[in-house]
């Protein structure tokens, strides 16, 4: 049991630098159109308006009093969970489906291993290394705006970047599970790409949380991206490092409760999928 | 070929196109909700930020008018030589005599009206919760202006989408084009003009006289009115007639070289 997990973590962990290597300009993508969309949000109402003016209407609605290096640098963190969100959503519930809907994958993993422990294992390392190499473009576009300040930022917000990206993880094939051993989806696309923006959209990402209609709310609250965003908040705004555990135990209780969703469903699964779905 | 031909021919086009669409409704659903939901993302903060709300939301959001149908035209293109490639059935397409500018056709009225129009009446709406302010606040005060962005969307939708479709064909690259090209595209729709030294250089975008017409509509225009209708006409016959052109020379190249499968 204890080889056959290692092997299936190395495997994971291999195919995913593969495809950071293969997938380059996709990556590629998902840090320059973030940061595009975060440029955006700062720059844009200056088209309108005084920068002085934007500063003080965005300390109206975040509540407080920053600088424009303060806005410029919650922004662009905030493009970070942009980037992590649409990379592991999207991708760890496709693949799965399509490695047992479509590419028939899924009969070699079973001959090594169990649909539960591939899950998991695939929540955990995928996440991982999709959440830091999603986000990798903090390291060289922080210290441009703030310094030396912009790389402790960077550093203070990996720790729970990588967290949540292990929940985030669990979290899609807690529910990539049951939509690809239970039922039959003719375009799971749709899904996978619909469910990336209602969480951004629910968590408010630039906006605080309580201004999003109740019903994105309810969806964002499903998954650990409000938590991550008040995190970035915390870390870039409001500097207050000592809220960090407790948003960061929230995100693990939230983890547990996946992992304990994912192995449940997964028993069933294995099941299934060994009988020929 | 006279009139009642090409309008026979025309009408044949749409007519596959909304059977094709059929086929294809959950896909149009999710993808309208999805470009709600994008718009949300980006335009709730931004006319939040904004010191006077309405007038950011008058200024920014009508922009996506000609952004989407430029970028949904250009997503289409794609898909004809990218997954339609895959599934063999851009040569079916090709065997009866038409190409990508055939395709494009097809599909821009079902395209348009989702992916353009009802997302763009469906991220107002939600604006208006974020805002607290009613609905008919931000509805056009002149619809005449509003319904000519729309129609004028469609030649920026053919000319976008046959531009991609050439640049897909002849060059190495896949569909990265599309993604670089739209972000192009932002200047002069959703980045209003007014940055640029001169507002109407923001014309050389195939998109931003649909985009510039539809903040007119709400008298937030950057480029004034009088140009917009004058020059509107000619260019976007010359859109068209671009389109049409850059169509025929990718089918020759596929005629000539063929095309395989690419991401």
């Amino acid at each position: 049991m204890g080889s056959s997990l290692k092997s299936v973590v190395l495997a994971i962990a291999y195919r995913e630098f593969i495809f950071f290597k293969r997938f380059f300009s996709e990556y590629f993508l998902l840090w320059v159109i973030p940061l595009i969309f975060s440029l955006g949000i700062v720059f844009l109402p200056t088209t309108i308006a005084s920068r002085a003016a934007v500063l003080r209407r965005f300390s109206t609605v975040v509540g407080g009093s920053f600088s424009f290096t303060e806005l410029l640098t919650y922004a662009l963190c905030m493009s970070a969970i942009m980037s992590l969100v649409i990379a592991i959503v999207s991708d760890v519930f496709q693949t799965l489906h399509q490695e047992y809907r479509v590419l028939g994958a899924m009969v070699m993993v079973l001959e090594s291993t169990s649909v539960t422990t591939y899950a998991l294992a695939t929540a955990f390392v995928r996440s991982l290394i999709m959440g830091v190499l999603s986000t990798l473009y903090l390291v060289a576009v922080l210290p441009l705006i703030n310094g030396i300040n912009g790389l402790i930022t960077y550093a203070t917000l990996l720790p729970p970047i990588i967290i949540s990206s292990i929940a985030l993880g669990l979290y899609s094939v807690a529910i990539a599970i049951p939509l690809t051993f239970y039922v039959r989806l003719d375009r799971p696309w749709t899904v996978a790409n619909t469910l990336a923006p209602a969480l951004l959209a629910g968590a408010g990402l630039y906006i605080p949380i309580k201004l999003v209609p109740i019903v994105l709310r309810a969806i964002a609250y499903t998954a650990p991206v409000p938590q991550l965003c008040t995190t970035v908040r915390v870390v870039t705004l409001l500097n207050e490092p000592t809220q960090l555990p407790w948003l960061m135990a929230l995100v693990v209780a939230l983890a547990t409760i996946y992992s304990l969703v994912t192995t449940y469903l997964g028993r069933f699964s294995d099941s299934i999928a060994r009988r020929g779905g | 070929m006279g009139l009642t031909e090409g309008l026979r021919r025309f009408t044949h086009l749409l007519y596959i196109g909304t059977n094709l669409a059929r086929m294809h409704v959950s896909s149009y659903v999710a993808s309208t909700i999805n470009t709600v939901l994008w718009f949300s993302i980006v335009f709730v903060p931004t006319t939040l930020f904004s010191p006077n709300p309405l007038k950011a939301l008058h200024v920014f959001l009508p922009g996506t008018i000609g952004f989407t149908a430029a970028a949904t035209g250009m997503w289409v293109a794609t898909e004809f030589l990218r997954w339609y490639v895959h599934e063999g059935l851009t040569d079916m397409f090709r065997e009866c005599g038409l190409n990508v500018f055939h395709y494009l056709v097809c599909g821009f009225h079902i395209d348009l009206i989702t992916l353009t129009l009802v997302s763009y009446l469906a991220v107002t709406s939600l604006a208006t919760t974020y805002l607290g302010v009613p609905i008919t606040h931000v509805l056009p005060t002149n619809p005449l202006l509003f319904a000519l962005a729309f129609i004028l969307a469609v030649p920026a939708y053919l000319l976008c989408g046959a531009l991609i479709a050439y640049l897909y064909t002849v060059t190495p690259v896949g569909g990265a084009w599309t993604n670089l090209i739209q972000m192009v595209l932002i200047v002069g729709t959703i980045v209003p003009p007014k940055v640029l030294p001169n507002p109407e250089l923001a014309l050389i975008n195939p998109a931003v006289l649909a985009s510039e017409l539809a903040r007119a509509s709400y008298g937030a225009n950057f480029i004034p009115v009088n140009t917009l209708l004058v020059l509107a006409t000619p260019l976007a016959l010359t859109y068209l007639a671009l389109a049409y052109i850059i169509s025929k020379y990718c089918d020759k190249y596929i005629a000539k070289y063929g095309i395989r499968f690419r991401r």
